[in-house]
């Protein structure tokens, strides 16, 4: 019996140093994954756009051709896709020759000229006046194929000098990438710029300019958000009752056609944190009359279809957020203590606690195609901006900043562009909260607003063409 | 009677003699195994054990700041000039020519233009070339001391595979498998030193599949793509980061053959 113990456990011992020299064994071929690849930009050359018509019978065109350029440029320069080239290395004078290559086109520029100087795509571009019509006739060349990535024609007043530039910057990333740019749409916020210590509702361009008070409650209002079909804004205001003589957060709904304002939820205690459904037809919103904010979903005429969170007693369920196929909300909620990220069906059921990491983290936003997820994150003293995949993997931090007196600043209430390549939020970087985007690495960020008063909430807008 | 059966003397010297015969079995077992067949080397690797309960920290990129002047700066000329001529005194690689080359031939053409504009012109052109006859330098030298130290590595012991050799495989074990993976790490970390994507190009998950063969002093002898990303210019910048990858680390002997007939599958993703 001994001898077979000891027997088998010397083959078990060669059985062991058996498998060790036996080895794995790879596939015939070797592979090797080569990925990280390390991101250059593009070098494109953008000389200045050259009118076609007499200086004399439209005076403006000065003017015109500098707010195009201006204007294309800075969308340019915001994707990050592109570092433009210096126009003092220029070896062509483009005043003196047209805006197609030159074999085909007798007086064309030549390829050659720009490929030496290192461009990889060239910008063509010219524009006429004719009173106040505008015709912007714009080519973008890949130098290094020598091809042409398009060219158009673009027409309207020059009210809308803008609006075609940046008609223009969506049609040359659409032609580049296949997604369109997001240069058409604009941002609802908050602001205490109007003076008098109220917050009223805004709404800009993406890029800051245009900026139309949407309300005058004389008061202060809170997390505005447009619609997907860019024609309503739900905010909420601290609007004083006329009966009782005191103050609730209500819902309006304002449409930005025809200035005209519903109020839509007036339960009592807080209305706030809209966020229209993904089909337009309804509105999610934390509301507080039984006691804890809950999320509720009511319709467009404040009509109430239903409650999408039941938290445990006394836990908040807050800020919801649709995913854009309408199936998930995201919301944040203190139910485990310290206010989480949590997702559930849409209806409520199945919620599912996301985010782990830091003490307080609020705000979720989805991204367009619904993958990611950007929220505001509390560690030890501030906010920072972060992005995850919608189950909460890949945290990646896209903001962290300092206050000139060497304080950490608070980035918070992120929210995705429509094209998916940039996040919005706003920073006290500066002292006052301002408005800032991002490119998604968090490697260029750039201040939209830039005066000395106090941004709050932006929400981004579709493309509004 | 005791309730339980307590093992008599006998039966416990029985086993204490069983124990004594397997362990004295054992231990000679092992010495024996580890006189005359000492085995390879184990490679102790650090190990790191990561709890992710904090946010992550901001990851810096290698991407200018916005402010950034997209054209090389002048002042940064002069301690280019010097870069580019203290180089080739120590590596004895001569100037390029095109360096000269070609401002000769753009005085030829451009006879008729004004003199500011021929200067600009010359500025700008010798700027170009200064950065890219520094970038060549810098990138040649490199590859000769390279090809030096994959020369000497190889020298004597030189052999020529081509043709259809069988492959012995490379199913390799024990120091032969770190030495390969080590080989393949360094390839893969060469390889990436060349491969950038323009940020256009990135956030719509493309990848290319292209074999290279090369030979043992990693001079590259072939590529092909055999599976495109869909995307033209993807597959090109994948093609051309591989030729500026040539010559890639010589591969160790293992890997001669494997490097010089079956090549390498290189997966070129974001």
């Amino acid at each position: 019996m001994i001898k077979h113990l000891v027997f088998g456990l010397i083959l078990f011992v060669t059985t062991i140093s058996g498998a060790q020299t036996a080895g794995p064994s790879s596939a015939a071929k070797v592979q090797i994954d080569v990925d990280q690849a390390k991101v250059r930009k593009s070098l494109i050359a953008f000389p200045s756009l050259q009118f076609f018509g007499n200086p004399s019978s439209s005076p403006s065109f000065n003017a015109v051709g500098a707010e195009l350029y201006r204007t294309i440029n800075n969308n340019l320069t915001v994707t990050s896709f592109f570092q433009f080239i210096n126009p003092s290395a220029f070896l062509e004078d483009t005043t003196k020759v047209g805006l197609k290559p030159a074999p085909a086109d007798a007086n064309g520029f030549k390829f050659d000229s720009w490929k030496q100087i290192g461009a990889e795509f060239l910008i063509r571009g010219g524009f006429s006046l004719a009173g106040n019509d505008l015709t912007l006739e714009i080519y973008v060349y890949n130098v290094t194929k020598a091809d042409l990535v398009f060219g158009k024609k673009y027409r309207g007043t020059t009210d809308v000098t803008r609006r075609i530039a940046h008609t223009f910057s969506n049609d040359l990333l659409e032609a580049l990438t296949g997604i369109r740019g997001m240069f058409l749409s604009r941002a609802v916020f908050t602001s205490d710029r109007g003076g008098g210590g109220y917050r009223e509702v805004y709404i800009m361009d993406w890029d800051g300019m245009n900026v139309e008070k949407l309300t005058n409650h004389r008061s202060v209002s809170l997390s505005p958000a447009i619609s997907p079909d860019g024609t309503k804004v739900a905010y909420t205001a601290f609007v004083q009752r006329a009966r009782t003589k005191t103050r609730n957060a209500d819902l309006f709904l304002y449409d930005l056609q025809t200035a005209k304002r519903w109020l839509i939820s007036y339960r009592q205690g807080i209305n706030s944190g809209a966020f229209f459904s993904p089909d337009n037809e309804h509105i999610f919103l934390t509301i507080s009359q039984n006691g804890s904010p809950d999320i509720y979903k009511i319709k467009q005429d404040g009509s109430m279809v239903g409650r999408i969170t039941n938290g445990p007693r006394g836990a908040m369920n807050v800020e919801p957020a649709v995913s854009p196929d309408g199936k998930k909300i995201a919301y944040s909620s203190d139910r485990s203590g310290q206010p989480m990220i949590y997702i559930a069906n849409v209806d409520g059921s199945n919620p599912k606690r996301v985010t782990f990491a830091g003490r307080y983290n609020s705000t979720p936003s989805w991204s367009p195609d619904g993958k990611k997820i950007a929220f505001s994150g509390w560690e030890a003293d501030h906010f920072d901006i972060f992005t995850m995949n919608a189950d909460g993997t890949n945290m990646v931090r896209i903001t962290s900043s300092r206050k000139p007196n060497g304080k950490w600043a608070n980035n918070e209430d992120s929210v995705w562009s429509p094209d998916g390549r940039f996040l919005m939020y706003t920073s006290n970087r500066t002292g006052s909260s301002q408005i800032y985007i991002s490119n998604l690495d968090g490697s260029e960020e750039r201040r939209v607003t830039s005066d000395s008063f106090n941004y709050f909430k932006p929400r981004w807008s579709k493309n509004l063409d | 009677m005791s309730p339980y059966q307590v093992p008599r003397d006998e039966s416990l010297r029985k086993y204490l003699i069983g124990s004594v015969v397997v362990h004295g079995s054992l231990l000679l077992f092992f010495s024996v195994k580890a006189v005359f067949w000492s085995g390879e080397a184990i490679n102790l690797q650090s190990a790191v054990r990561v709890d992710l309960v904090a946010l992550p920290d901001k990851i810096s990129t290698n991407t200018p700041p916005p402010g950034a002047s997209p054209v090389p700066e002048k002042e940064k000329q002069p301690e280019k000039t010097q870069e580019a001529a203290k180089t080739p005194v120590s590596e004895k690689k001569p100037e390029p020519k095109t360096a000269v080359k070609v401002p000769e031939k753009k005085k030829e053409d451009d006879a008729i233009n004004l003199e500011a504009t021929k200067n600009r012109q010359k500025d700008a052109l010798a700027r170009l070339r200064q950065q890219a006859a520094l970038e060549e330098i810098e990138r040649k030298a490199e590859a000769e001391a390279k090809r030096q130290k994959a020369l000497e590595a190889v020298r004597g012991s030189a052999q020529q595979y081509k043709g259809n050799v069988l492959s012995t495989g490379n199913s390799l074990t024990g120091l032969a498998k770190l030495q390969a993976e080590s080989y393949i790490a360094n390839v893969h970390s060469h390889m990436r030193q060349n491969w950038s994507l323009p940020d256009y190009l990135r956030r719509r998950n493309l990848n290319a599949e292209i074999v290279v063969k090369f030979d043992a002093q990693g001079n590259i002898l072939a590529k092909a793509l055999v599976r495109s990303s869909g995307n033209p210019t993807f597959d090109e910048i994948a093609l051309s980061a591989v030729q500026n990858s040539s010559p890639v680390p010589p591969p160790p002997e293992k890997f001669v053959k494997i490097a010089s007939v079956e090549g390498f599958l290189f997966r070129f993703s974001e």
